[in-house]
């Protein structure tokens, strides 16, 4: 009879001190009166070996345990499809930034090794600490019932049926460049010359100090619509209308430092005043070429997304069954 | 049929079979306790009517009914024992009821669904 002990101080170890004895009293009156009909049948006593089958026929203790408590899972089947969805979002933002950072790293080489260096954790730590991030969060909702929260939807909150949606990794990826320029442009990081034999060093002109708050405050504006772009699909228009902002502000404000005429610093030890003058006159002009062009796809960007909230708003118009 | 294939199917069967049983075992559980019972005689007696039920379940749901203020308990000594005796409480009766009108309708439904 060791081994019904044995058996039940297992599953003891593993209740609540308030159920131990109760439930290791009624378990062994169970497997008791289990034994005696065994050995009224088979007319003699029961052998170890037989009574070790009945026990792993009771079910192992951690199982048996397990019944009696209130939780029965970390994720249950209703959660769990918000928590894998969520778990998929937040994976591919981090990936995107961890992608950006080590795109970053691959161009620089090891000039860019300063990138790295602020990049602790490693994405491997990384991901496994949003894993455990977002299914604590999940199992804190099952474990306190609140899972009407997750419930609470409307269809009308629903990605339009027509489209292409935007996948979490192409989200996760713009996301990620977003970060990424905020965190540089605070100085949080910093890209060493990725000049080759560091013949030349390029300093950032005078005009990009004067706009540093409105670029900040700009890009910290575009990853809060990137944001709900991803979070808010069915928010089209309001996400459309955010992108239309967003286009011609970036449109106005390039224009704006268009005007400063000079962006780039360019420096050198080993390069004559005359060619250093020349240098700096083709990268200004390479500059002054790349922010028309950022003009120019700004101002289509804007002029796409305010067509695209027309449609949004016409197809709002129109009866719901014909929208459906 | 080859082996993997019809293992498989077993599988799937068993698996909407436990599915199936569930629901019901509760109700008979429920409708077994209206007499007073305790856990291996309330598992044999359902066993004879043709319901088996894991032991390992068995028990917990019980404490579980019991939270729930569906059943009461007491242990009392028997055949040199104690033993805890399980029978409904007057939720439990209230509740029960109400099940066993909730299965003669999906019951009837299923019939005339399944022409039996």
């Amino acid at each position: 009879m060791d081994l019904i002990g044995r058996y039940l101080g297992a599953i003891a170890r593993q209740l609540p001190d308030a159920q131990k004895a109760d439930v290791s009293a009624e378990l062994r009156d169970v497997l008791l009166s289990q034994v005696e009909d065994d050995e009224a049948r088979l007319g003699r006593t029961q052998t170890r070996e037989e009574l070790e089958a009945l026990l792993v026929r009771f079910g192992h203790p951690l199982t048996v345990a397990g019944r009696y408590r209130k939780t029965q899972h970390l994720i249950g089947p209703e959660v769990f499809p918000f928590w894998w969805a969520s778990l998929k979002m937040s994976l591919a933002i981090v990936v995107g930034v961890y992608l950006v950072l080590a795109i970053l790293v691959v161009v620089g080489g090891e000039d860019a090794a300063g990138v790295e260096d602020r990049t602790s954790p490693t994405l491997t730590a990384a991901l496994l600490l949003t894993l455990g991030a977002v299914t604590l969060v999940f199992a804190l909702i099952e474990r306190f019932g609140k899972t009407a929260i997750l419930n609470r939807w409307k269809p009308s909150q629903l990605p339009p049926a027509s489209g292409r949606a935007v996948s979490p990794f192409e989200a996760g990826i713009e996301i990620g460049v977003g970060v990424v320029f905020i965190l540089w442009w605070i100085g949080f990081i910093q890209f060493r010359n990725l000049l080759p034999d560091h013949a030349l060093r390029l300093d950032l002109a005078p005009v990009w100090a004067v706009w540093f708050w409105p670029i900040l405050i700009f890009s910290l504006y575009e990853l809060a619509a990137n944001l709900m772009a991803l979070l808010r699909p069915g928010q089209a228009r309001l996400v459309e209308a955010l992108l239309a902002i967003r286009s011609l502000v970036a449109a106005a404000m390039l224009s704006g430092i268009y005007q400063a005429g000079h962006w780039v610093v360019v420096g050198t030890e080993v390069l004559p005043a005359p060619v250093l003058a020349i240098t700096q006159a083709n990268f200004d002009k390479g500059v002054a070429i790349g922010i028309v062009g950022a003009i120019m796809v700004y101002v289509i960007l804007a002029g796409v997304s305010l067509w695209r909230l027309r449609q949004a708003n016409l197809a709002m118009a129109a009866p719901a069954t014909r929208t459906a | 049929m080859t082996y993997s294939k019809m293992a498989t199917e077993t599988e799937i069967f068993e698996g909407l079979r436990q599915e199936l049983r569930r629901g019901s075992l509760i109700l008979a559980v429920l409708g077994q306790l209206r007499a007073e019972h305790y856990g291996y005689i309330l598992r044999k007696a359902l066993a004879d009517t043709g319901v088996e039920i894991d032991e390992g379940a068995l028990y917990p749901m019980l404490r579980r009914l019991e939270t729930q203020g569906l059943l009461t308990s007491e242990w009392r000594e028997e055949e040199k024992r104690n033993k805890r005796f399980y029978r409904l409480s007057p939720l439990g009766t209230e509740t029960l009821a109400r099940l066993i009108v909730e299965w003669r309708a999906l019951n009837q439904s299923l019939n005339g669904i399944l022409g039996t």
